[in-house]
């Protein structure tokens, strides 16, 4: 909203200095976002909490700062009220529901002259942000901006029949409004009506038919309270917002209709060479005012607070305020004013109190809690030894949208099992990830075409996905690296690409740092290269997958680099890592016997593994794989491995005889399992 | 005669010594060798040759001081090559460029999230996690929004496809919601997390960011408390040399509320041009207040018997202040020229 201050000093006598005027506000509540200057004038552009509609208006806003500088002139408002009962004419107002309308004054002028306004008034409503339209519509938006009450204005010869009508309106009618839109109207909306049709929606915006103009000679003025609800239903349905709306969807002041029905038809009979013939004056008002009280003890305001107010404090600024106070010795029953739909509570009052008291004047002090309750996550250590574990192995975390196109989802998902948002702010962004892969991709592409060569990142985040119409959300590790691994450098003349073994490698190092053992298994992904798809597992659990991923995923990312990907369920993780009790190391020495052999090379290592693992003697600690050879000098369907074992016992040192013995029985019985040849 | 020996001598000697110092290679230490030594035309056996030429009565001095020469430049020769054969495989240039081994950085995000939750952590508060996806209860009727309030058009919510009353939540409160359901006071939490608005992406807007939010319920609680918490949190993550202030505010969870300003972090307040603070010398920070008895009841606390503050504040919005960075996408972009610089 726009405050102007000099047209605040009709109320106050404030200092107009623009820094002090900006502070002042700000220390009461109102932000000031903008100083314009409008025809020399000081004009703030403020912006107004949702609670207070009461500070729409210049009036609400000066009641405010003389709460807060109390010794100041402050001319309260006053206009002569028209308690007139006029019905001159033969003319109704019908409200058919009063939770819509609890309150509608009306009134009728007739033979006016519609000029435009003075060059003094023009300025006024230009400097509230407003364009002058012509002397009568001009008046109902200086009531506005003055006192807060909406005002709509009809030219009366456009109305037929004597009657108005808030209604709800009927399926099929229509209205063509005063911004030339035309709307198609149904129950939901609440209208203005003359006998026959809508002229208005009520309390956002009248229709262009009836309108005021410069030919307009008799006019009917409307002042009402419409319920919030109702109207923020409507606003939102049109998608219109409109200076009324604004105030009535935040709650207008239900006791101010009359008064700004007088307001206007006093500064019409200024612009008026004669009397004003007013015809017709109706006050429909059948919802009884009720007033709410609260009750206030009169040692809350500072325990609430934690500072010392004074009584006579508060009750000081409660009364400037507004509110009437009736004094029980230890407490104050508050009564409070139409226009503070926002105090309903004693919290509210002790707003009201050390607010204008000041806020500056709270003290600093902590409080002493103890936490009951207290639990250490342990996911949340876990992630923070996970992201420091990968952070010192070259990986770069990354955080990303959790939105994600429907294409990109369909690469994870082969069943339509994800969650799309209604009203994404883009079909890029039309779903919730159901991995963190892609937006893994989009990152190394990113860096790619910034000419960095090797992209190795980690994410942590969330996937989303439906499992028996229930919305699922997994903790997720994601991990990509593509490009090169080892970089060029002036010693060893050579630069490594990443290939699935460093990045399973890599990976697999958090398991050791957790002493857990993980094992892979082949499993067809969609998303990955036939080849390299891998399914992770600890014990018999399913907990992610690695891989290659296949060339169209790469190809939609315009990446031209094979990116190796692997994603893992925190939970599960989790659930592994055990605390550790301290264990003796074996202090014998280790005796190391090797192995060279031929296997077939259809056999894959985790075959030959389970065959070592079932037949290791008990004084076989480990064992390694230290040379893979296929080519020439053997035969094409094998493969040559060496292989070192390690012995030793837990309670003595072996002799060499002893290991001979055991290692040449292991390796007979090796050969004979799986056909090697002994090299 | 023998003076003009010496003197040639001594020049010999003297060259030798400067030119065997430069000598690195076993190359360059054989053309040494050649030039002094060779049997042909070495320097040192020119003279021997030279020797010959001489009179009885000074070839045995001559003969004493080049023989000494010769030794000396032999034995000079041996030491070098020792040192040149151990230098082949052992000698260090430290000044040679590091090998390109890769360095990982964590995210900022989770460097300024995780800072915050520590500052917490040391005052007691306990760390909880909730959903992302939430229903519209915990989010905004919980929390004192009912349907039609007009704070719900301040949240510009994405709602999910299918699922009624379901959307991504605009605010971590909905883990205040769900703790205060399940835990009795004394209640005292941090909930981090991302949260959702429907915004186009600029420079200071993105659809998802982070927050934390602060939550502690007891008895006697009141708004000076709140004051002295954010102050002890302000102080030790931006420095003992920031101060706060207070200013009345909205929110419709919180009675009463108060917007956080904290002294401008670049200027203190004293330059009228500065661009962050733009010459306020304020910086807005955190919106805060003392729980509303509304948000207690639907939680089953009783208001009468017990009361609390809360606060939250966007995690990229302190990053930003801290850190000079000038457009919040940035966070978003993953561009390793940009986290690579901190950490
Ligand atoms: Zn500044």
């Amino acid at each position: 909203m726009r405050v102007n201050i000099e047209y605040l000093k009709k109320f106050i006598d404030v200092d107009t200095d623009k820094l002090k005027m900006k502070n002042l506000l700000n220390s009461i509540g109102i932000e000031v976002s903008e100083l314009i200057c409008c025809d020399g004038k000081d004009i703030f552009d403020v912006e107004i909490t949702p609670n207070r509609p009461d500070w729409l208006s210049h009036y609400g806003i000066a009641r405010d700062i003389h709460s807060k500088l109390s010794e100041i002139r402050f001319s309260p408002f006053k206009i002569a009220e028209v308690h007139l009962d006029k019905k001159n004419e033969d003319f109704s107002i019908n409200i058919e529901d009063k939770n819509d309308c609890a309150r509608y004054t009306g009134c009728i002028v007739r033979d006016i002259n519609v000029n435009e306004s003075s060059k003094e008034v023009k300025n006024l409503i230009k400097s509230f942000g407003l364009r002058p339209i012509n002397s009568i519509v001009d008046i109902s938006n200086i009531v506005l901006m003055t006192i807060g009450q909406p005002i709509h204005i009809f030219d009366l010869d456009k109305l037929s029949g004597n009657e108005i009508n808030i209604r709800r309106a009927i399926k099929g009618e229509s209205l063509e409004l005063l911004d030339e839109q035309k709307i198609s109207l149904n129950n939901e909306f609440l209208v203005i009506c003359d006998k026959k049709n809508p002229a208005a929606i009520a309390g956002i915006m009248g229709g262009k038919a009836s309108g005021v103009t410069f030919e307009t000679k008799n006019i009917f003025i409307e002042s009402a309270y419409f319920n919030p609800i109702t109207i923020r239903r409507s606003a939102r349905k049109l998608g219109i917002k409109t200076d009324a709306s604004y105030i009535f969807e935040r709650g207008a002041d239900v006791l101010v209709t009359q008064k700004a029905v007088s307001f206007v038809l006093e500064m019409i009979k200024k612009t008026q060479k004669q009397e004003l013939n007013i015809t017709y004056y109706n006050d429909v008002f059948e919802k009884e005012f009720k007033p709410v009280f609260i009750e206030l003890y009169k040692d809350y305001p500072s325990a609430y607070t934690g500072i010392e107010i004074k009584n006579s404090i508060s009750e000081q600024i409660l009364k400037d305020l507004g509110f009437k106070l009736n004094d029980k010795v230890d407490k104050w029953i508050v009564e409070v004013p139409s226009y503070r739909v926002d105090i309903v509570n004693k919290q509210d009052l002790v707003e009201e109190i050390i607010r204008i008291y000041g806020y500056d004047k709270l003290d600093s002090k902590l409080p002493y809690s103890f936490n009951e309750n207290f639990i250490t996550n342990n996911e949340r250590q876990l992630i923070k030894k996970i992201r420091n574990h990968f952070i010192s192995i070259g990986f770069n975390e990354v955080v990303n949208y959790i939105f994600h196109s429907y294409e990109e989802n369909k690469f994870f998902s082969d069943r339509e099992n994800f969650l799309e948002i209604r009203n994404p702010i883009g079909r890029d962004f039309s779903t919730l990830r159901n991995s963190l892969i892609p937006g893994l991709l989009k990152n190394t592409a990113l860096n790619f075409n910034n000419s960095i060569k090797r992209v190795s990142l980690f994410e942590f985040g969330k996937r989303f996905y439906v499992e028996n119409g229930k919305i699922k959300e997994e903790n997720i590790l994601s991990l990509s690296s593509s490009g090169i691994y080892l970089a060029l450098n002036w010693k060893d003349k050579f630069e490594k690409d990443f290939d699935f073994y460093i990045f399973k490698s890599l990976f697999s190092t958090i398991f050791k740092k957790f002493h857990i053992e993980f094992k892979l298994e082949k499993r067809d992904f969609p998303h990955f290269k036939g080849e390299c798809s891998y399914l992770v597992k600890i014990d018999e659990h399913e907990i992610g997958y690695i891989g290659s991923l296949k060339k169209e995923i790469i190809d939609f990312y315009k990446i031209d680099k094979p990116v190796f990907v692997v994603e893992v369920q925190l939970s599960k993780i989790s659930k592994y890592i055990k605390k550790n009790s301290f264990k003796m190391w074996n202090k014998f020495p280790f005796s190391k016997r090797d192995f060279s052999f031929l296997i077939d090379k259809n056999i894959e290592y985790y075959e030959l593994e389970s065959v070592i693992k079932e037949l290791k003697p008990e004084t076989m600690e480990k064992y390694e794989l230290f040379d893979l050879y296929k080519g020439d000098n053997i035969p094409g369907s094998k493969i040559s491995l060496s292989m070192a074992f390690y012995y030793r016992s837990k309670k003595r040192t072996l002799t060499n005889d002893e290991i001979n013995d055991t290692h040449v029985k292991f390796i007979e019985k090796l050969i004979e399992r799986l056909d090697l040849i002994q090299r | 005669m023998i003076d003009e020996l010496k003197k040639e001598i001594e020049k010999v000697r003297k060259d030798f010594l400067k030119e065997i110092d430069q000598v690195l290679s076993k190359e360059n230490l054989k053309k040494l060798r050649d030039k002094y030594t060779s049997r042909k035309n070495g320097i040192v056996t020119e003279f021997m040759h030279n020797l010959k030429k001489l009179s009885k009565e000074y070839k045995p001095i001559a003969g004493k001081i080049i023989n000494e020469l010769k030794l000396n430049i032999e034995n000079k020769f041996k030491e070098v090559e020792k040192s040149i054969n151990s230098k082949v495989y052992k000698k260090v240039d430290y000044s040679l460029p590091d090998f390109d081994f890769s360095v990982g950085f964590s995210h900022i995000l989770s460097d300024i999230g995780t800072e915050i939750e520590d500052i917490f952590l040391n005052l007691g508060y306990e760390i909880a996690y909730g959903f992302e996806v939430e229903s519209e209860y915990n989010n905004f009727t919980a929390l004192n929004i009912a349907e039609h309030h007009p704070a719900r058009d301040e949240h510009d919510t994405f709602f999910i496809k299918d699922f009624e009353n379901t959307i991504l939540r605009t605010h971590t409160s909905p883990v205040q919601i769900r703790y205060m359901n399940e835990h009795k006071p004394p209640i005292k939490i941090i909930s981090p997390g991302k949260v959702f608005r429907k915004d186009e992406p600029d420079a200071t807007h993105t659809p998802v960011f982070n927050q934390v939010e602060g939550l502690l319920v007891d008895k006697n609680i009141n708004f000076s408390h709140l004051k002295g918490t954010l102050e002890s949190f302000i102080k030790s993550f931006f420095g003992g040399n920031i101060d706060l202030r207070f200013r009345p505010g909205y929110f419709p969870f919180t009675e009463p509320s108060a917007e956080v300003d904290i002294s401008c972090v670049l200027c203190f307040g004293k330059d009228p041009d500065c661009k962050i603070c733009k010459g306020t010398g304020w910086l807005e920070i955190l919106g805060s207040g003392m729980v509303h008895p509304k948000v207690l009841l639907n939680c089953n606390i009783n208001p009468e018997e017990y009361s609390g503050f809360a606060f939250g504040m966007g995690v990229e919005r302190i990053a930003m202040l801290k850190y000079g960075i000038p457009d919040i996408r940035m966070f978003y972009d993953n561009d390793i020229r940009f986290l690579s610089q901190f950490g």
